[in-house]
């Protein structure tokens, strides 16, 4: 069965952008092992030649005309921005990568 | 003597284009016992008094003007905080949504307002549909009107305890593993599933998109057809809605059950946890389907033990995908910090409440690279074989029926602490949404406690077959009495 | 060993952002240029609630690309979902195509930019759709970043190559060859200086031809030809001298710094994102019928190489038909000239000289030519038939040029035309041997190359509308006959 240390959890968090205390880390990592121990009951399932499910087929593949529709004025963009310059969005700075 | 708040909607939108009462009294009804009784049960987050009432006039001076009405008219209800609704802040029961107010309607909202229906607020739910007792919220707990102590069920706590507690005629729920039909179980409801892409998911928010639906909450079967007939359809704006023709669901109530096979999957009842009451009332309402002329057969769903774990990888994944977009840049709440990465931490770790968390860290686990092929590819492969064996089994019955829930209901705190056993009260829904079917719970029975707690009795279709659903339903519901009880709040 | 003793192995990763009036997956219009934020809608920030609607003319783009290119089009494709946190990217991930795009393979032919010889063939591994993300604004100085969403959601192919290109140069034909096709086809502005076309490269390098690929590194946000080129070489040196001197290449993300000239990395395999692909559940798979695609083969111009070959076989040299051919208006103009009866090699002197010439120095486009290609026809056919001389032709031409009036027209008005006219030249010659006894007698006395002086003195007189030709066989007859001594 499937652990989960400390680190992954912590990789984890990382990845999804969430910071967890000690506490958190200590307490996801216990019911995540739990929660994977259940889940990890699939590999007794023979799924060999199975096809994944996927979104089914449409009319047309659901293909949009391409006429402009309603758009936003740059007040209505910006009004539930927490922060914002002129019509720009302000984020803390960072660099590209 | 009849009051206003006992009328269905189906009767009161009747009265309100026949000018018998008008939309304003109707509303002014509901609000009135929302004044009364919402203390107690919680299940509005906000309610727009002054929209309400503003519909409502409006609905009725066009009735004054020789319009036609809506096949709504003047019914007072509810939705789920799920549904974006324009200018009415809208936070799908969660702390990083509060305080934002959408610049544009949902489908669901405008369908429904179309069919001069009243909006009177947005009810209670889990924090992003992730739950089944209505207790993953940073707002006060929804409590069951039948008992105050118990859980609503969940997700769509808010909106069924609305419809119990007669604080709305009728709401809007989300389903994604039972969050409709769990929760109209545990409240002695209506709800309904319908089939995936038969309704809209435009202007409801996201928790897992490939099992998502919107649906009525509604006191009777014939109230969720009337509900149904307004919402569902295609939309160009969500590509997986369905291009087939909106039937006449409530033409469809009257169609009866006789001769319809209905598929009892045995092995289920067999399941550890399975309540004693609710074994006994779903053994009776078999027996009453029986009665009205139904045929029963037994069906076998072999991937059924496998459903749980399947829905669990594939929810989370979609949730921590669909829920990366909350991170404080262009809406909703923000944790300022000096760099870009502990912005967006400290803002989502505020935000989000501990089940959404655990939800986002299991769905990022399963979609890594490194796991995709064990856990979601899978899943994915397992989830085929699960609406295989529906296949399989609709070519022997017409229905299949079981319990709604595995117990009529729990106390408030009582599974909060252990996930994985809460995520097992899904254990009869999940399968209608893995496989993209139709599911209905109506009220089916009570449970022998001292305060007696109602039991589910689910019907689950073929693929679109939700006329087929109303029928058998609106059949048992005519032929007992446990949708007529009315909580005592 | 010398740095060019090793050889560079390199692939491209091409985004082109689709011309289409809306976004990829919502109606929301998209113009580059405009005022920040003043191009979104509630699908383009992100807001809860919204889903994508994939846009019928963005798929039809792609169709025309991939039968451009020869691409396979597959009947049924799906779009993904690829996960990152960045203030530009509105959704927390982009919607694109992962494992199942709509073209695979393909080919772009292109000539060798070394000594316009043999074309080259690059293969592609695949083409798909995808949605941009925005754009974030450092500002020198600031102490926070900025976010414009105009661009996010607008519609971009994808075109990934094999690693076929054996040096900068390549790399950059290429891409040249590739914004022609795609120029061509209508389907993207393709201007790299502008954005609507941007190239990531890969590089590696070997000790011989046969040699296993090395360990490639990726440069990130190549946006001009010159830099593309740059970044390469770059990479190159970094590579030679990081394994000359006893390291080995780590696969990483590579940045270029025009101002030093180097690439450094940006991040290592080891610290590369985990994207999180999986299937994008809010939308069908994208089925393309046969059907679509025969109409959209039907509406497909001649491709760059298929016009390079037609101009070859009409005796232009690879130069001149690639020069032709790199914009599809300007072969449309060549192609008009020849549909107006003119002789190939002469029309095209005469457009890739003369009027590219003025133009370029106007900085004028074909399309805006004063020239018609009719006006270029008409006057190779007043050269050609002898009714003006080359070197009035170049005075016609800055005539024409100038005025925009037919060479007919001008020839008549200022009177171009030559005296072909045997009587009159006849009565000239005379004159002017009449008038120039001391050079006869010397050319009697064998000075034969005075018979240049005598031609110079009949077109003097005629004002140099004599016909230079008739002029010389004329005066053959009249002079005396010198044995050559």
């Amino acid at each position: 069965m499937a652990t989960v240390t400390p680190e992954e959890i912590r990789e984890l968090a990382t990845l999804a952008r969430l910071s967890l205390d000690d506490g958190e880390v200590e307490q996801f990592r216990a019911q995540l092992t739990d929660i994977l121990g259940y889940i990890g009951t699939l590999r007794e399932v023979d799924v060999s030649g199975v096809p994944e499910f996927l979104s089914e087929r449409q009319e047309d593949s659901s293909l949009r005309e391409d006429a402009p529709g309603p758009q936003f004025s740059s007040e209505t963009a910006l009004s539930s921005a927490p922060n914002t310059r002129g019509r720009l969005v302000v984020v803390p700075k960072f660099k590209e990568d | 003597m009849s009051s206003i708040l006992d009328w269905t909607a189906l009767e009161l939108s009747a009265a309100v284009r026949a000018g018998d009462v008008t939309a304003a009294d109707a509303t002014d009804a509901y609000l009135r016992r929302i004044q009364a009784v919402e203390p107690k049960i919680n299940a509005y987050l906000r309610v727009a008094e002054d929209e309400a009432r503003a519909v409502a006039e409006s609905v009725d001076k066009r009735r004054q003007a020789g319009e036609t009405l809506g096949p709504l008219a003047g019914v007072p209800l509810a939705l789920k905080d799920i549904f974006i609704t324009e200018g009415i802040e809208t936070t799908c029961g969660s702390k990083i949504l509060e305080g934002w107010t959408p610049p544009y309607d949902g489908t669901h909202a405008s369908r429904l307002r179309g069919a001069d229906s009243v909006m009177l607020g947005k009810v209670s739910m889990d924090e992003f549909a992730m739950g089944s007792s209505n207790e993953n919220s940073p707002h006060p707990p929804v409590r069951n009107p039948w008992n105050t102590d118990f859980v609503p069920g969940g997700s769509s706590g808010g909106s069924v305890a609305a419809v119990a507690a007669r604080t709305a005629l009728c709401t809007l729920g989300t389903d994604t593993g039972g969050s409709i039909r769990q929760p109209a179980s545990l409240c002695n409801v209506v709800g309904l599933k319908p089939t995936y892409g038969r309704v809209s998911r435009h202007g409801m928010i996201a928790f897992a998109s490939s099992l998502d639906q919107a649906g009525p909450v509604t006191r009777t079967v014939r109230d969720a057809a009337l509900v149904l007939g307004v919402i569902a359809g295609q939309d160009e704006m969500d590509a997986t809605t369905l291009d087939a023709p909106v039937e006449d669901y409530l033409a469809a109530c009257d169609e009866g059950v006789a001769g319809l096979r209905i598929g009892v999957h045995r092995n289920a009842m067999e399941l550890e946890g399975l309540d004693e009451d609710v074994r006994v009332a779903f053994t009776r309402s078999l027996e009453q389907l029986e009665e009205l002329g139904a045929t029963l057969v037994d069906v076998e769903l072999p991937h059924f033990a496998h459903a749980v774990a399947t829905y669990y990888i594939l929810c989370t994944a979609e949730a921590s995908s669909n829920l990366a977009r909350y991170d404080g840049v262009r809406y909703g709440a923000r944790v300022e910090e000096p760099s870009l990465l502990k912005m967006y931490k400290a803002t989502r770790e505020a935000g989000f409440g501990a089940e959404v968390k655990r939800r986002i860290m299991l769905g990022t686990f399963v979609l890594r690279a490194s796991s995709y092929e064990e856990y979601y590819g899978r899943a994915m492969k397992v989830r085929t074989l699960i609406k295989r064996d529906y296949e399989a089994a609709f070519s022997q019955c017409d229905l299949i029926a079981s319990p709604t829930s595995p117990v009529p209901g729990f106390r408030i705190g009582e599974r909060i602490a252990d996930p994985l056993s809460m995520y097992l009260s899904d254990v009869f829904t999940i399968g209608a949404n893995l496989a993209g079917l139709p599911g209905i719970s109506i009220p089916g029975g009570f449970s022998s406690a001292a305060t007696p707690l109602p039991i589910g009795l689910q019907l689950v279709g073929p693929r679109l077959a939700e006329s087929r659903l109303f029928s058998a339903a609106a059949a048992y519901e005519a032929h007992t009495t446990w949708h007529s009880r009315v909580a005592e709040i | 060993m010398p740095i060019q003793d090793w050889k560079p192995v390199i692939g491209l990763e091409i985004h082109c952002q689709l011309k289409t009036k809306t976004k990829m997956f919502t109606s929301c219009g998209y113009k580059a240029g405009e005022d920040p934020n003043t191009q979104t809608d509630a699908y383009t920030l992100g807001l809860p609630g919204t889903l994508p609607r994939p846009n019928q003319t963005a798929i039809e783009y792609g169709l025309r690309l991939g039968l451009a290119l020869e691409s396979e089009l597959h009947e049924e494709s799906r779009f993904a979902r690829k996960h990152y946190f960045y203030p530009d990217l509105p959704k927390g991930y982009q919607i694109t195509q992962s494992d199942h795009p709509y073209a695979t393979g393909g080919t772009v032919r292109f000539p060798d930019p070394t000594d316009h010889g043999e074309a080259l063939t690059v293969r592609l591994v695949r083409i798909h759709f995808e949605e941009d993300a925005g754009k974030n604004l450092h500002l020198v100085g600031d102490d926070v970043s900025l976010v414009d969403y105009n661009r996010a959601g607008a519609p971009l192919l994808e075109i990934v190559s094999e690693p076929d290109l054996r040096s900068a140069a390549e790399a950059s034909a290429y891409m040249r060859e590739l914004r022609t096709v795609i120029r061509y086809l209508d389907i993207s502005d393709a201007n790299m200086e502008e954005g609507t076309m941007r190239c990531d490269a890969n590089v590696s390098i070997r000790r011989d031809d046969d040699a296993p690929y090395g360990t490639r590194c990726e440069i990130k946000n190549l946006n001009s030809f010159k830099f593309l080129e740059q970044a390469i070489n770059a990479e190159i040196r970094r590579q030679v001298d990081l394994i000359e001197g006893g390291g080995e290449v780590i696969q990483s993300t590579m940045s270029y710094d025009p101002g030093r000239d180097q690439t450094k990395v940006m991040r290592t395999k080891e610290e590369a994102a985990d994207y999180r692909y999986f299937p994008e559940p809010d939308m069908p798979p994208l089925e393309i019928s046969e059907a679509w695609i025969d109409s959209v083969r039907a509406t497909l111009p001649e491709l760059p190489h298929a016009r390079r070959e037609r101009y070859g076989a009409l005796g232009l040299s690879i130069y001149d038909a690639g020069v032709l051919t790199a914009e599809g208006a300007l072969a449309d103009f060549f192609d008009a000239v020849l549909a107006a009866k003119a002789p190939a090699k002469k029309a095209c002197n005469w457009v890739t000289v003369e009027l590219l010439g003025r133009l370029n120095g106007d900085q004028r486009g074909i399309e805006d030519s004063p020239v018609s290609p009719e006006h270029v026809a008409e006057l190779i056919a007043l050269i050609d038939g002898g009714t003006i001389s080359g070197r009035s032709a170049k005075e016609v031409f800055d005539k024409v040029y100038a005025e925009s009036t037919s060479p007919q027209a001008i020839v008549e008005r200022d009177g171009y035309a030559q005296v072909s006219d045997a009587g009159a030249l006849d009565a000239a010659i005379d004159e002017v041997l009449a008038a120039h006894p001391k050079q006869l007698a010397q050319y009697a006395g064998g000075k034969v190359a005075l018979k240049g002086f005598f031609v110079g003195q009949v077109m003097k007189k005629t004002r140099g509308q004599a016909n230079p030709q008739m002029v010389q066989e004329l005066l053959a007859a009249k002079l005396p006959q010198v044995s050559e001594s």
